[in-house]
Order: C-alpha cells, then sequence, then structure tokens
C-alpha cells in the first residue's frame, strides 16, 4: 500500500525535477557539463596514477569518453520535456522563417482567413438560427423538449396538467400555443402572435422580466378570470411606443380587455425560432383567446399544447422521463385514442422540427459551397507552402545531412502550418463576424424571417469550431508537403537540383487544376443565379401590379360565423367601391403571388369512363391520350376576380358575378389546361370532372360522384407565385364553390397613388368593424420586390463566393508558374543562351498555365453538370445548364490563368543566362 | 573497449541502483564499481550511464545532489530513495529467477 503511494511521490518529485529542468535550462545545461567534464577529470587523474603524462592522461580519457558533446545530447533526450523545449524552439525558429517571407505569410494568412471566415459565418448562422436558445433563458443545458410519442409531440391540456403535479418533484413542465389574435392597443386594430401559456412558463423557462412581473398560478386557475397578458420587448416599442408605463395598460385582445402586466427582455419571442409570438396569455384565457376552440381547456382528446420543462435540481434527464412515463400511466383512460407516451430531448443542440424545412436546402446548398471554398484555400496554401519548402529544399536537406531526424522536420513544417492557420482563424473569425452583420442586415428586414432575432456576437462555440476548422486546415495543407519535402532524395538535393523538382510541380498543376475546377463550378452557379435574377426583373405577370392591392382578413378568429360571412364582404365591396380612387374590388378571392391554392387533378369529361362519349361526336386521335388526369392548380376566385385584374378571356369569357350564383359549376382554365384536354376542339362548352361530390342514391346511400364543371372560357395563367415553379395547368372556380380558408383575401385595383388610396381603405374597413385587423395590407408590387429581393441576395451570396473561388485560383495558378519558374531559372538561362527569344521563354510559361487551367476547365465542366441540377432541383427558376453561361465562365477563366501566368513568365523571359550559368 | 563486454541491455539500471545500496556515489565512481566489482568484465559506455542515471532520476528510483569529492572536486552523487530500494529489490528478484531459468535451460539441454 504503501509503496506505489511513495514510489508516486518520487516519480512525481522526478518530474518536477525535469519541469525544473525546463525552466532553468542553462543552470541545467551547465550541471550537465559540469558533471561530465568531472567524469573526463576523473578519468584524467586515474590515467595520470597509471603514469601517463597530463596531456597524454586528458587525450585518452576525452577519447574513451568519445565526445562530450554527443553524451550531452543523449541524455537530453531522455528528458520528457523534451518534446516542450522543441516545441518551443520551434514555433520560435517558425516565427523567425514566417517573418523572414512575408509575402507567402500574408498570402497564405489572408488566404486561409477567407475560408475559415466563410465557413465560421455559415456555422454562426445556422447555430443562430436552430441551435441557439432564446436569449435570456438561464442554464438551457437543465431544459428540455417534452414531446409525445404517442401523438403529434403535443399533449392534451388536462394530460399536460397531470402530468405538471405528477412529476413535479422530477421535472417542471410548461405548456404553450400559439395562435393569432386581433389587438387594438389605440384606434387601429392589428393582428399579433399569442401564445396560451401555463402559468409557470416564465418560471419554468427562469427568465426576468424586462418590467412588470409574469403570471402567477392562480392567474392560470379559473377560465376565464383573470384577463392579464405579456408583451414582448418588440411589441411594446412598436404598438406602445415603449410606453413607460405600459404595465397596468388596457389592451383589447379579440375584443375583450386586457391588462398588460409585464413586458419580455428583447429578442425573446417565444420559443420556437420560426413562429415568433408577440404576447403571451394564461391557458385560463382561453375562451377569449381562441373561442372556437371551446374544448382545449380540461380536454384530454384536443391534442395541441407544446411543452417544456426544467429538471429539478439533482435530478437528471434520465430520472425525469422515468417520473414522467410513470405520471403518464397513471392518467385517466377517458376516451383517448393514443397513450401519452412522454420523450424527453434536451434542448440545446435540437433542431427545432421545421426550422430548417424552408432555407435548409439554401444552407445545405451553401454550405456546400464554403466547404468547396475552404478547400480550395487549403489546397491554395498548400500550393503556396510546397513553392516555399521547394526554394527551402536546400535548406532542409542540410538540416537532414546534419542528423535532424525526419520527424523532427515534419514536425517543424507541421508547426510552422498551425501557427499560419492560428493567425487565420483569428483574422477569419473577425471576417465572419462581419459576414454575419451583413447577412443580418440584408435579410433581417425581410419581414417574418426569423433573422432577425439573430444573435450576430460570434461566441463560444463559433470561435471554436472556427479554430477547429483552421487547425483541420493547417495539419491538411502543412503535413502534405511537409511529407513530400522529407521524403528521400537528400543527395541530388545537396548537389543543387531543387528538390522534388519535377514531383512538386507535378503536384502543384494538381492544385491548381483542381482549383480552375472548383471555381469554374462556382462562377457557372453564380451565372445560373444571375440568369434567374434577371428573368425574375423583368418577368411579365400578367397583371398590372403597381395598381393592385390585397388585404386579408380572419373572420372566423374575430367572431364572425358562416352565416355572417357572405353579407360582410357584400358590404366590403359595396363600400370598398365608394372610395376615392378605388376602381374595383374583387373578394373573397384568390390573390396571385402568394395566397393558398389546391392541387388537385381533373380529367375531361369524355374521359372520364362514366359517360361514353357520344355528345363530342368523332374523337380525334389525340383524344384517347388526352384523357388522363391532369395535375392542376383550383384557385377559388370572385366574380370580379378578372376584371379586377384586367385579365381577358382568350376564348369564351371570364366568371361574373352570376356564376357565383348559378346552379350549374362554371370555371375557367387556362389556355394551357385547355390545350391539354382538348388538343385540337375549342373548349367552350366542355365539361369537366373535378373531384367529387355527394349525392344521395334511391337507397338512401351517400355516395361520391364525380362532380362535373363546364369550362365558360380560357385565360393566360396567372403566376402563383413568383419563385414556385409557375403552373400553366390551372382552373378558377367561383370561390363558394372552393375550400374556404379561415385567412380570405381582398383584390382591389385602384388608380394614383397607392399612399393616398390605401389608408382611405383602411379607414373604411374600420368603419364597418373597427376591431378587425387588417391583415397584410400592401400593393402587389411590394411582393414581387419582396421576392425578386430574396432571390438577389442570394445571387450576390454565390456570386461573392464565386468571386472570391476566381481570385484564389488566380492565385493558385500565379504561384504554380512562379514557382515553376523558381524551379527551372537555370534551364530557362541555358535555352536563352542557346538562342530562345523571350517571346519563347514567356509562351512557355503562359502555355503551361493555360494547359493547367483548360483540364481544370474540363473537370469542371463534369462536376458543373450535376451540380447545376442540383441547384435547380433545390431553387426553382434556375436552369441547370447554360451553355452560354459555362462558355463565358470558361473565357474567364482561361483569360485570368494566361494573365496570372503571364507576370511571371514576362520575369522569366529577363533572366540573365550569364548570371543564372555563374550560380553553378 | 572492444574486447571488454558491454552491459547487457536492460540490466544496466538494476546495477546502478546495486552500485548505489551502500552509499551515494558519483557518475566517475559508478562507472569504476562497476567495472571493479565484475572484474573488468562489464565495462559500463559513459554513452549510456548518463542517460540511465536521468532516466532514473525521473522515474524517482535515485535522487541526486552536488557534493565536494573525496579529492575535493564538485561532482554530482547520486543516492538511492526509498522506492529505488524497492524496485533494487524486485529487479534483483526477478534477476535471480531469471538467470536460474536461462541456466536450467542450458543445463538441460
Amino acid at each position: 500500500m504503501m509503496r506505489p503511494l511513495r514510489r508516486a511521490a518520487y516519480a512525481v518529485l522526478g518530474s518536477v525535477r525535469q519541469v525544473r529542468a525546463l525552466l532553468l535550462k542553462r543552470k541545467v545545461e551547465r550541471e550537465l557539463t559540469e558533471e561530465l567534464a568531472h567524469h573526463v577529470a576523473m578519468e584524467t587523474e586515474q590515467n595520470i596514477a597509471r603514469g601517463m603524462d597530463p596531456a597524454e592522461a586528458r587525450r585518452a580519457a576525452l577519447v574513451a569518453f568519445g565526445g562530450v558533446d554527443r553524451y550531452a545530447e543523449k541524455v537530453r533526450d531522455a528528458r520528457w520535456t523534451r518534446w516542450l523545449e522543441d516545441l518551443a524552439r520551434d514555433v520560435k525558429y517558425a516565427l523567425r522563417s514566417l517573418g523572414r517571407s512575408r509575402a507567402f505569410t500574408g498570402a497564405a494568412i489572408l488566404t486561409l482567413a477567407l475560408g475559415i471566415g466563410a465557413n465560421a459565418a455559415l456555422y454562426g448562422l445556422i447555430d443562430g438560427l436552430v441551435l441557439q436558445m432564446p436569449t435570456g433563458v438561464p442554464e438551457t443545458d437543465r431544459l428540455a423538449w417534452v414531446q409525445n410519442d404517442g401523438r403529434n409531440w403535443d399533449f392534451a391540456h388536462a394530460d399536460l396538467r397531470d402530468l405538471q403535479h405528477a412529476g413535479r418533484g422530477a421535472i417542471h413542465l410548461a405548456g404553450y400555443q400559439r395562435t393569432a389574435v386581433a389587438m387594438r392597443a389605440h384606434e387601429e386594430p392589428v393582428r399579433v402572435w399569442a401564445e396560451l401559456v401555463t402559468g409557470n412558463y416564465f418560471d419554468v423557462l427562469g427568465m426576468q422580466p424586462e418590467r412588470g412581473r409574469w403570471f402567477t398560478a392562480e392567474e392560470d386557475e379559473v377560465p376565464a378570470r383573470d384577463a392579464v397578458a405579456v408583451i414582448s420587448h418588440t411589441l411594446w416599442q412598436t404598438q406602445f411606443a415603449g410606453d413607460a408605463d405600459v404595465v397596468g395598460r388596457i389592451v383589447a385582445l379579440n375584443g375583450h380587455s386586457f391588462t398588460v402586466i409585464g413586458v419580455a427582455r428583447p429578442g425573446f419571442r417565444g420559443l420556437s425560432v420560426e413562429n415568433r409570438s408577440d404576447l403571451w396569455v394564461p391557458f385560463m384565457t382561453q375562451p377569449w383567446i381562441m373561442p372556437r376552440d371551446y374544448d382545449l381547456l380540461g380536454s384530454r382528446t384536443h391534442v395541441s399544447v407544446s411543452t417544456v420543462g426544467r429538471l429539478a435540481p439533482g435530478i437528471e434527464s434520465r430520472q425525469a422521463a422515468a417520473a414522467l412515463g410513470v405520471a403518464a400511466g397513471q392518467l385517466p383512460v377517458a376516451d383517448r385514442n393514443e397513450a401519452v407516451i412522454p420523450h424527453l430531448i434536451p434542448m440545446r443542440g435540437w433542431i427545432p422540427a421545421g426550422a430548417l424545412s424552408e432555407e435548409g436546402a439554401i444552407f445545405g446548398f451553401a454550405g456546400l459551397v464554403t466547404i468547396f471554398v475552404l478547400l480550395i484555400c487549403c489546397a491554395n496554401v498548400a500550393g503556396l507552402q510546397l513553392a516555399r519548402s521547394l526554394g527551402r529544399g536546400r535548406e532542409i536537406a542540410v538540416r537532414m545531412a546534419l542528423g535532424a531526424g525526419r520527424g523532427r522536420l515534419i514536425r517543424f513544417l507541421v508547426t510552422e502550418s498551425v501557427l499560419l492557420a492560428t493567425a487565420a482563424g483569428a483574422l477569419g473569425t473577425l471576417l465572419a463576424w462581419w459576414l454575419l452583420r451583413w447577412l443580418v442586415v440584408r435579410f433581417g428586414d425581410m419581414g417574418e424571417g426569423p433573422f432577425g432575432a439573430l444573435d450576430v456576437t460570434p461566441h463560444g462555440g463559433t470561435i471554436l469550431v472556427t479554430f477547429v476548422f483552421a487547425l483541420i486546415a493547417g495539419l491538411t495543407f502543412g503535413l502534405m508537403p511537409a511529407l513530400r519535402t522529407v521524403r528521400p532524395g537528400l543527395m541530388l538535393t545537396m548537389k543543387g537540383e531543387p528538390l522534388g523538382a519535377s514531383g512538386g510541380r507535378r503536384m502543384r498543376g494538381w492544385l491548381s487544376g483542381m482549383q480552375v475546377a472548383l471555381s469554374l463550378v462556382l462562377l457557372m452557379a453564380t451565372g445560373l443565379f444571375i440568369n434567374r435574377a434577371r428573368e425574375l426583373g423583368d418577368v411579365d405577370v400578367g397583371f398590372d401590379a403597381e395598381h393592385l392591392a390585397a388585404f386579408a382578413v380572419d373572420l372566423p378568429a374575430n367572431g364572425y360565423d358562416d352565416a355572417a360571412r357572405d353579407p360582410f364582404f357584400n358590404e366590403v365591396r359595396r363600400r370598398l367601391r365608394t372610395v376615392p380612387g378605388v376602381q374595383s374590388v374583387a373578394g373573397p378571392t384568390f390573390v396571385p403571388l402568394g395566397s393558398g391554392t389546391m392541387r388537385t387533378g381533373v380529367t375531361p369529361e369524355e374521359g372520364a369512363g362514366s359517360q361514353p362519349s357520344s355528345s363530342a361526336g368523332a374523337s380525334p386521335p389525340g383524344g384517347r391520350m388526352a384523357s388522363a388526369r391532369v395535375p392542376v392548380v383550383v384557385v377559388g376566385v370572385d366574380g370580379e376576380f378578372f376584371s379586377t385584374l384586367e385579365v381577358r378571356a382568350m376564348s369564351g369569357r371570364t366568371l361574373a358575378a352570376e356564376d357565383l350564383r348559378a346552379a350549374e359549376k362554371n370555371v375557367v382554365v387556362s389556355a394551357q389546361l385547355a390545350q391539354r384536354l382538348w388538343p385540337t376542339a375549342s373548349p367552350v362548352g366542355r365539361r369537366i370532372v373535378l373531384g367529387t361530390e355527394r349525392s344521395v342514391t334511391a337507397a338512401g346511400d351517400t355516395v361520391a360522384v364525380p362532380a362535373f364543371a363546364t369550362v365558360v372560357g380560357t385565360v393566360d395563367p396567372i403566376p402563383i407565385s413568383m419563385l414556385a415553379e409557375p403552373d400553366p395547368m390551372q382552373v378558377y372556380v367561383p370561390q363558394n364553390r372552393h375550400v374556404q380558408w379561415s385567412t380570405q383575401s381582398v383584390l382591389l385595383r385602384f388608380s394614383g397613388d397607392a399612399d393616398a388610396v390605401l389608408p382611405r381603405v383602411r379607414d373604411e374597413m374600420r368603419r364597418l368593424d373597427d376591431a378587425l385587423p387588417l391583415i397584410g395590407l400592401r400593393v402587389l408590387a411590394r411582393d414581387i420586390d419582396e421576392q425578386v429581393g430574396a432571390q438577389r441576395a442570394l445571387t450576390r451570396l454565390v456570386g461573392g463566393f464565386g468571386v472570391l473561388a476566381l481570385l484564389l485560383a488566380v492565385i493558385g495558378l500565379y504561384g504554380m508558374v512562379a514557382s515553376a519558374i523558381a524551379g527551372r531559372t537555370r534551364e530557362i538561362g541555358v535555352r536563352i543562351a542557346l538562342g530562345a527569344r523571350a517571346g519563347d521563354v514567356t509562351r512557355m510559361f503562359v502555355g503551361s498555365g493555360v494547359r493547367v487551367a483548360c483540364c481544370g476547365i474540363a473537370v469542371g465542366m463534369l462536376l458543373a453538370l450535376p451540380t447545376g441540377r442540383l441547384i435547380s432541383s433545390v431553387i426553382w427558376g434556375v436552369s441547370a445548364f447554360d451553355p452560354r453561361v459555362l462558355m463565358v465562365t470558361s473565357l474567364t477563366l482561361v483569360a485570368a490563368a494566361a494573365a496570372a501566368s503571364w507576370i511571371p513568365a514576362r520575369r522569366a523571359a529577363k533572366i540573365d543566362p550569364m548570371e543564372t550559368l555563374r550560380q553553378e | 573497449m572492444a574486447q571488454t563486454n558491454d552491459v547487457l541491455r536492460g540490466t544496466l539500471d538494476l546495477l546502478i541502483l546495486r552500485t548505489l545500496k551502500p552509499q551515494p556515489m558519483h557518475g566517475w565512481g559508478i562507472s569504476q564499481r562497476i567495472g571493479d566489482l565484475s572484474r573488468e568484465a562489464l565495462q559500463v559506455g559513459q554513452g549510456s550511464l548518463y542517460p540511465a542515471l536521468q532516466r532514473l532520476e525521473q522515474r524517482g528510483l535515485i535522487v541526486s545532489e552536488w557534493r565536494a569529492s573525496d579529492n575535493n572536486r564538485r561532482a554530482k552523487y547520486y543516492r538511492l530513495t526509498a522506492s529505488g530500494r524497492d524496485a533494487l529489490g524486485e529487479e534483483t528478484a526477478h534477476w535471480r529467477r531469471y538467470v536460474a531459468a536461462v541456466e536450467h535451460i542450458l543445463e538441460g539441454a
């Protein structure tokens, strides 16, 4: 028992000596010398005692010893702190040698910093969007999402309350549910997003209010008693103008008066990254907030409450899950269909479902791009490093000849790389920070987008990731040339032949070629994006978007029942037509560029199979082909829709007000659909099968039978959205025959200035119902601008990377040619001496650069095709391939390659043969 | 040097520890002592002696200090630590078992 202890103690003591040896290096070295000198002295004395004369005795002693220095070195090697000493020396030496070649150092650091910065920025973005917790929530590692595996992740309200109670020793649960409400803080009602939350919601999150207080447990006990609300900082600023006395103010939510009791901290908009909320109210206010969902409170079947939990002190996630499992088993069976299966997911690091769905594709693409760029950067620095090591070949060969171990040399070269990478990492972090700012400024004002909440200050995680990138990059680009450099071939190098002259050049050629290939891919992608952005800029939407406006209302959420709907819209149309400047009003109706549509399939009556085609007469040969079910977009429009848009019928007529009331279901189809269904005949008057309808048979059974509709006319297709694929197969059905969305839109055409007309529309609507919020009152042209703007920003981003890649490829080519020339100076000298003209030499090297570029372009084209396909599959409207773009890109690269090679090549042509030959 | 046998690899540590058992000694003394005790059969090369001392010190089996030597020179003296003494015991036993085993094989063959 004592022995190992004692041994450990002495071992520690021994180590302490080693460390001391490191710290007091000079003293220890002196002691070592002294000790060895003592040895020699003793040997000498013995020799004298044996009868030698003193000088001979000493010489004999030294011979016997065999060189004091050699043994001193061996002794030093026995110390484990040796590698630390070496490291310190390597670092010192690397710094000095990097300082000597400033151009290389600068270029390498800058190149790497670009690559690392781009990657870190992307990571920062993803981190901010999906990995980062809402600001101001402490101890997030104690928080967990609680999901119900039994059914769509959510819990029923009564179940949650039982679980809250039963599991309170292990985990504190809080629930929330988001809904839209009409809020009136002053005259103008606005639609905001509210969250019904359990009374302990904020306490579970552990946040402090900016102002006022959170809810008390009592305020969430009795249905429809305590009308209290907490508002977000943003809402406080925008709707209450930052009023210092906002706490205690009365605000109407869906017409019921609530008291504002608190303001949340800036940045907190609820737990969901993609669905931000403006205010919070207790669940018990649900009868006022969500009057239609009357069965939510106390329900065990209405599964709609999202749940989070905070682990009780000292409880592990596993224990809490077990406790909840037990509690769930004791829930009343009631008349539920699914079991309640609580499941804990730690909050940090979990990507909320759906957060990435839309942006995911773009992120994936951007991620691919940045990794490309980092690869290029690494290749470039590896190339620079290689060029430098060629120049250093002699120095390294000498070191090896003097006995430096290969491992030692590799370590030294890698140390240098890691130093470079560290510097680049620091610079890259700065760059990432700047890039993130740009992104937030650029995308931050895109309305409801999630970017507004983004925390752009690079924090620990981002910085860590950056440095990991940097280190990996450093090792990658450092090790490869290092291994090359220390490869045998020592004698050759000593003789004056640059180390690995041909092999090194070949590798540089590969690197440069790869860069050209990658930049071709990026530039081509940029070209495709630019094409698309230009197309979007002058796309003809088929109507005058500058003089069309639209807004939406949510009638069911504001106390209107189905019966009140038609009278309401009749009144809206009647009143708005009287507003000065308004020329035409349609509603409720589909609004182009972004409102709800439905997809289904249609067949012509002739091909439906139920009736043999008799009325159509002789079926054309194409008739059978056309009889297949055609996928279409169905939109519900008002009788005034086409006249408001000023879209005319291509054949037949458009829909009119009478069609809404007609017994027959009349529809308008797009010209393309008509062409597809009846390739040779006129579509007007023909019938299509559009879904099914219920019919009662003679026996009293309800059966589904095909629903027929009569085509009354055709129109040019109207764009549904700028960014989605246009679907030219369209069917316009009267709105009252169509799916009823809870949010209904009104479309109006006006003349003159929108700034003058829209406020009057708003005033008129308020006179009609002063509690009803108008959702998104805007000119349609603004929708187009916004959608085109997003595409433009993306184009600029990809384009930026493309230009960056081009720049890097040019640097790479320049480095390649320059190093080739450096390695072949003597050969050039001989050539010139033998009569080669300056032009020949220049041509030779420009030719080598362009050749490499051409190989790169060939490889790049192979890569460009699948990349193009990937992009076009992800972002609609971008074509997968454009020969014009590919040609322009390739020519640009060839020109850039020629220019990059020409600069060093011209220098080569100026080589003085006498000078180089004299160096022999 | 060529005629004399170099100390068998791996046994040098044991020899050093054994030499240091009676009293502290400096490096030169250790090499002399090993030569004497083995009747010049074993010669410790300086090239292995000093690294070995360094190694043993690092393992905490010996410690060193500067002292005046018999003839009034400053010399670095090494002495066994308690754990060095333990190690010597173990190593000796181990060595004896090893030698006996080898002997056994040689006799039996």
